[in-house]
């Protein structure tokens, strides 16, 4: 039987008074699926990691929960732990203790909220199994449930999804990005990414939902995540009833997590993700919306409230859109053409003009423009050649 | 009996050659007629099984019983979870009664 | 619409697809996909191939679901036990070496079941299988069937999902296999099988049920209506023995929605009662046991209440608790969840208002009697070489229900298994091919070339009520006489014969009048048993107004085999054999 092993982070004793980590420990030690709970000063210190390694070793540990900081942080670390123990990542589950709990909440409510966030990660981490995904490097589907209906086909933006010889839709590693879409959107669930699995995640709800009422499920995809992080960082606090579980998009939310988040009684679901064209991923959160506004119709209908669930964009991910001179612009339309978010459109006067929601800065166009009439503010040919003269002068 | 879709709702699949609610029923009762909307093509041969209304990734289709069995407008909403499924039933006068059913292991 | 797409214009347009197969399975059921699984498990070189008319993951009685097993032996509980309480449930009748076989499979396969995922109620105390009746347990099984369909995919069984099955390959009196035709595609398959195994379980709509008026419930039916003799049919056609289609399961229901009561039954132990609040079976069946009466006398027995006027009746649920409620819906909504849905679009408050009851359109499943394919117990083989039956379709052992089906899906794949490595390269009689393209798609080419007919839903309809009326229907309190019987099997015979004016639009409504074919050659052989035995063994499920009295010059089984190139029937008996020692009639 897996039994996991648990890491309490104290991070250098800057969470220390925030935590009763004694109380967490006890309480811990006492959940049947636990094998043994530690505490270190630093996990990724080498003394720490060395306290972990012992952790690792032991004969009835195969999986360890691992609380301590936003894997922003320090995830990096925790992969190559892995690694070193020859451990597959998936089994090590990092959960967020310092900048979604000690720093964001009240004392009185940060040490309920590190338990129930550690049950979380312990739940997920207890039922990661391997189904094919954990080597497949991309998106896998699970062919013995899959009813070949195609809609990750149709889906995923970088149409990275083909239908195999066996019938079957199947991934290219070469091209799948891992966004998640094709998990969001799947009627039946069966496709996981290597670290994203709907069962692992609907594992996780059950103890969300004893939290502090009202109880709020998040799901923040990586963007929203690290401005939750940062939210952290800066020492402002958001209610304890939310949890945040990340999700590589929005368009990663599939509607039976829904399901299952409501059949557990949570009071409310939020889907964070970045504002109508920022998505980094082209079209997940526009997916997200369109299957959360039927989903709502869905919950108006069972008479629950439609408010239960909602989208919530993030604003700042609003990037600096490249500008078109007019005066040096031949009306070419190369830009327009390489553009890969479709942000520049020719209007009815001729003019090429370029949709500041849309455009993502990755200045594509301004580099193919014959005529060196598009330039990007913040990365402007005259701040490059500046950039290159110091590194040569130096 | 009579499988109600919500044209609004279905989106035909995304007109893949066989739509989820197509493929899966038992009786080969359901279709897209030829605006590419899904529709049962005899309501009086249905089992109310509701593995259309079930598998529908919009939500477009109710389970509704014919005259014969039942008053008018009771409702049985199946909303399918990984390994639960929420069942919301709304009686003729409106009473409400939730069931969550336990459907798989792990 | 798919099956509007590909319809043949000719003959000549009809693509055939031929397939090679070691062991070809007809009905991805149940009983079909445990033998897919079982033969994979024996030897995975073995090639398996299922047919299935619909998809397999929902497919069969089980698409919506099962909420108990109704045969599972627990502990302290013998083999023997087992046989000698089916027996007295069967008139004293049932194939004991074959029900000795499937007693010792039982329990395997429900257990199986759980490991895969399916969820089975556990007593808190003992971690056992919480016991619901004497032989029950109850599961949780809505999604039960995708989770065997995902195990036979796993196992690298090929599926051919939508293809119809209309007739057995036979060269020299042995079964190479079966055609055939793809209700979306409309190509005709042709599958060279070393070994068969017939799994399409029983036939429901051969007699008309009392809610279908024309309205939009002409499938209210408890048993699957997308179950219609196939696999009886085209074993009748080939000339396969069959056993005890007498025996037909006329069971009490719930009113008008035609669903399970067990559940409420054996699962809430609710008394049935009548109009004046009596228990019927305390009252009126004391000395057939009372509440421990025999199926078939719980069965009847508020048909008879009704026919003396002291209907309706009900199963009295109003001493319910309000938990027991809400589990008792909760129960449905793993089998019949539209159930619910019943009580909802009546406002139903089951403490005030009980559940009504009445009989249900008697149906032909070998699950619950002893109805179906007459087989060899050392391989579960049919009397046809090659062929092997399993679950619904199979007969001699009542009382089966799921796990019994289970069971024998395992033990007809080993048959099979064993057969095919004996058996050397078949052929297959490509003079039969011919015939059968033009037997299958006749209806499609009427309707181009003459236009005009008759349409399988009139045909259907018309067999359905002169079945009720003349063969002892739900409307006649399942009654019937020498005269009835014989109007009846002259009525089918001509529509039998008039088969050939049937006319078919489109795919599905070729697939409809085969099903019409298949019920009227399994009517016929109904009627022809139902003639045979002069007596009343199961009051209810074979009542001859004519001889209402058991008579044990027929103890023992009626069989029948048509003659595949007459068409004659001939029915005849076989001698009872006793294994298990004790009075037939009684459970101890």
């Amino acid at each position: 039987m897996s039994k996991a092993g648990v890491v309490l982070c104290r991070c250098n004793s800057i969470i220390d008074g925030r935590i009763d980590f004694e109380q967490l420990n006890k309480k811990l030690a006492a959940d049947k699926k636990v094998q043994a709970v530690i505490q270190v000063d630093m996990a990724c210190s080498p003394r720490g990691k060395k306290t972990i390694r012992e952790l690792a070793a032991m004969e009835e540990v195969d999986r360890l929960v691992v609380a301590a900081c936003s894997p922003f942080s320090k995830g990096a670390v925790f992969d190559g732990f892995a690694l070193e123990m020859q451990m597959p990542k998936q089994l090590i589950e990092l959960v967020n203790l310092r900048e979604h709990c000690a720093w964001a909440h009240e004392i009185k409510d940060a040490d309920k909220k590190a338990l129930t966030l550690i049950k979380m990660g312990l739940k997920k981490v207890l039922a990661a199994r391997d189904l094919g995904q954990w080597s497949a490097g991309c998106a896998h589907v699970n062919k013995l449930k899959c009813d070949r209906c195609k809609r990750c086909i149709e889906e995923c933006p970088n149409r990275a999804i083909q239908l195999g010889a066996d019938g079957y839709p199947a991934a290219d590693p070469a091209i799948c990005q891992r966004c998640g879409i094709c998990v969001g959107g799947c009627p039946l669930g069966v496709i996981a990414l290597p670290d994203f699995r709907l069962e692992e995640v609907s594992a996780m709800l059950a103890p969300l939902s004893s939290g502090q009422s009202p109880v709020i499920a998040g799901f923040f995809c990586n963007f929203a995540y690290q401005e939750a992080d940062l939210m952290g960082q800066i020492g402002r606090q958001h209610s304890p009833g939310l949890h945040i579980i990340r999700v590589p998009c929005t368009g990663a939310v599939n509607m039976i997590t829904v399901n299952d988040a409501i059949a557990e009684g949570i009071d409310g679901i939020m889907v964070v993700g970045c504002d109508s064209s920022q998505c980094k991923h082209r079209k997940g959160n526009e997916l997200a919306k369109y299957r959360i506004a039927n989903c709502r119709k869905g919950l108006e209908e069972q008479l629950l409230e439609q408010e239960r669930l909602v989208y919530v964009s993030l604003g700042e991910g609003l990037v600096e859109p490249s500008v078109i001179n007019r005066r040096k612009c031949v009306r070419c339309g190369l830009c327009a053409q390489i553009c890969p978010y479709g942000a520049i459109k020719i209007t009815d006067s001729g003019d090429y003009e370029v949709n500041a929601r849309a455009c993502r800065g990755c200045g594509a166009c301004a580099g193919a423009c014959r005529s060196g009439a598009v330039d990007l503010p913040q990365a402007s040919g005259g701040k490059i050649m500046a950039a290159i003269k110091s590194a040569l002068a130096g | 009996m009579p499988p109600k879709v919500d044209h609004t709702k279905c989106d035909g699949c995304r007109a893949e050659e066989e739509p989820l609610c197509e493929q899966i029923c038992p009786g080969n009762l359901m279709t897209l007629n030829d605006e590419g909307k899904a529709i049962c093509r005899e309501n009086r041969d249905c089992w109310d099984c509701m593995s259309c209304t079930k598998i529908c990734p919009q939500g477009a289709i109710e389970t509704r019983l014919p005259y014969q069995l039942g008053y008018y407008p009771a409702k049985l909403i199946p909303k399918v979870g990984t390994n639960k499924i929420i069942w919301t039933c709304i009686d003729i006068n409106g009473k409400v009664e939730r069931f969550v059913v336990k459907t798989r292991n792990d | 619409m798919a099956t509007k797409k590909n319809v043949p214009r000719s003959l000549e347009e009809v693509e055939k697809i031929y397939h090679d197969t070691d062991i070809l399975i007809i009905g991805a059921g149940n009983a079909g996909c445990f033998a897919a699984i079982e033969a994979k498990r024996k030897n995975p070189g073995v090639k398996v191939t299922l047919m299935e008319k619909a998809y397999i993951d929902r497919s069969g009685c089980l698409a919506a679901g099962m909420d108990a097993i109704n045969t599972y032996l627990k502990k302290g509980m013998t083999i023997d036990d087992f046989i000698k309480w089916s027996r007295s449930q069967a008139g004293g009748l049932l194939r004991e070496d074959l029900a000795i076989k499937v007693a010792e499979n039982l329990n395997a396969p429900v257990e199986e079941w759980e490991e895969w995922g399916l969820p089975i109620k556990k007593d808190e105390d003992t971690a056992e299988y919480a016991t619901r009746g004497k032989w029950d347990i109850t599961i949780q099984g809505e999604s039960m069937k995708p989770i065997i369909a995902e195990k036979v995919r796993e196992y690298g069984c090929e599926v051919l999902n939508r293809v119809v099955a209309t007739n057995y390959l036979v060269k020299d009196g042995k079964v190479t296999g079966a055609m055939g035709f793809h209700v979306r595609n409309g190509k005709m398959y042709v599958v060279k099988a070393k070994a068969t195994i017939i799994a399409t379980g029983g036939a429901a709509g051969l007699y008309k049920p009392y809610t279908n008026d024309g309205s939009d419930s002409h499938h209210q039916l408890w048993y699957c209506p997308f179950n219609t003799g196939t696999g009886y049919a085209i074993g009748i056609r080939a000339g396969a023995e069959m056993t005890t289609f007498e025996m037909r399961w006329c069971a009490t229901r719930t009113k008008d929605f035609n669903g399970p009561i067990d559940t409420i039954s054996v699962g809430y132990k609710t008394p049935m009662i009548n109009a004046r609040g009596e228990k019927i079976l305390q009252e009126h069946y004391a000395e057939w046991g009372g509440e421990t009466a025999p199926r078939f006398i719980r069965a009847n027995a508020p048909m008879e209440e009704w026919r003396e006027g002291r209907g309706p009746c009900f199963m009295d649920t109003t001493a319910m608790s309000d938990e027991n409620i809400k589990q008792m819906k909760n129960d449905y909504l793993n089998e019949r969840p539209s159930y619910v849905l019943f009580l909802a679009s009546r406002g139903q408050e089951l403490k005030e208002e009980p559940i009504e009851i009445y009989g249900n359109d008697p149906y032909i499943v070998g699950g619950h009697t002893a109805s179906g394919y007459w087989l060899n117990a050392d391989d579960w083989s049919t009397t046809m070489p090659g062929l092997f039956a399993c679950g619904d379709v199979a007969g001699g052992v009542p009382n089966k229900f799921v796990g019994g089906c289970a069971a024998e899906g395992l033990l007809a794949a080993r048959g099979a298994v064993e057969y095919v490595a004996k058996c050397g390269d078949i052929e297959i009689d490509e003079a039969m091919v011919e015939a059968e393209l033009e037997r299958v798609y006749a209806p499609l080419m009427r309707m181009f070339n003459e236009g005009d007919g008759v349409r399988p839903k009139e045909m259907e309809e018309r067999m359905q009520r002169l079945m009720d009326e003349y063969a002892g229907g739900v409307h006649q309190f399942f009654r019937m006489s020498e005269e009835q019987l014989k109007y009846a099997l002259k009525h089918i015979k001509i529509m039998q014969d008039q088969v050939k004016y049937l006319i078919a639009e489109d795919l599905h409504d070729l697939m409809c009048a085969h099903e019409v074919i298949d019920r009227l050659d399994v009517a016929e052989v109904l009627i022809h048993h139902l003639m045979y035995r002069k007596e009343t063994r199961w009051p209810g499920w074979q009542t001859r107004t004519d001889f209402p009295e058991r008579n044990d010059a027929f103890d023992c089984f009626v069989n029948s085999k048509r003659d595949p190139k007459t068409g004659e029937v001939q029915v005849f008996t076989r001698d009872y054999e006793q294994i298990v020692p004790g009075d037939r009639m009684k459970a101890n």
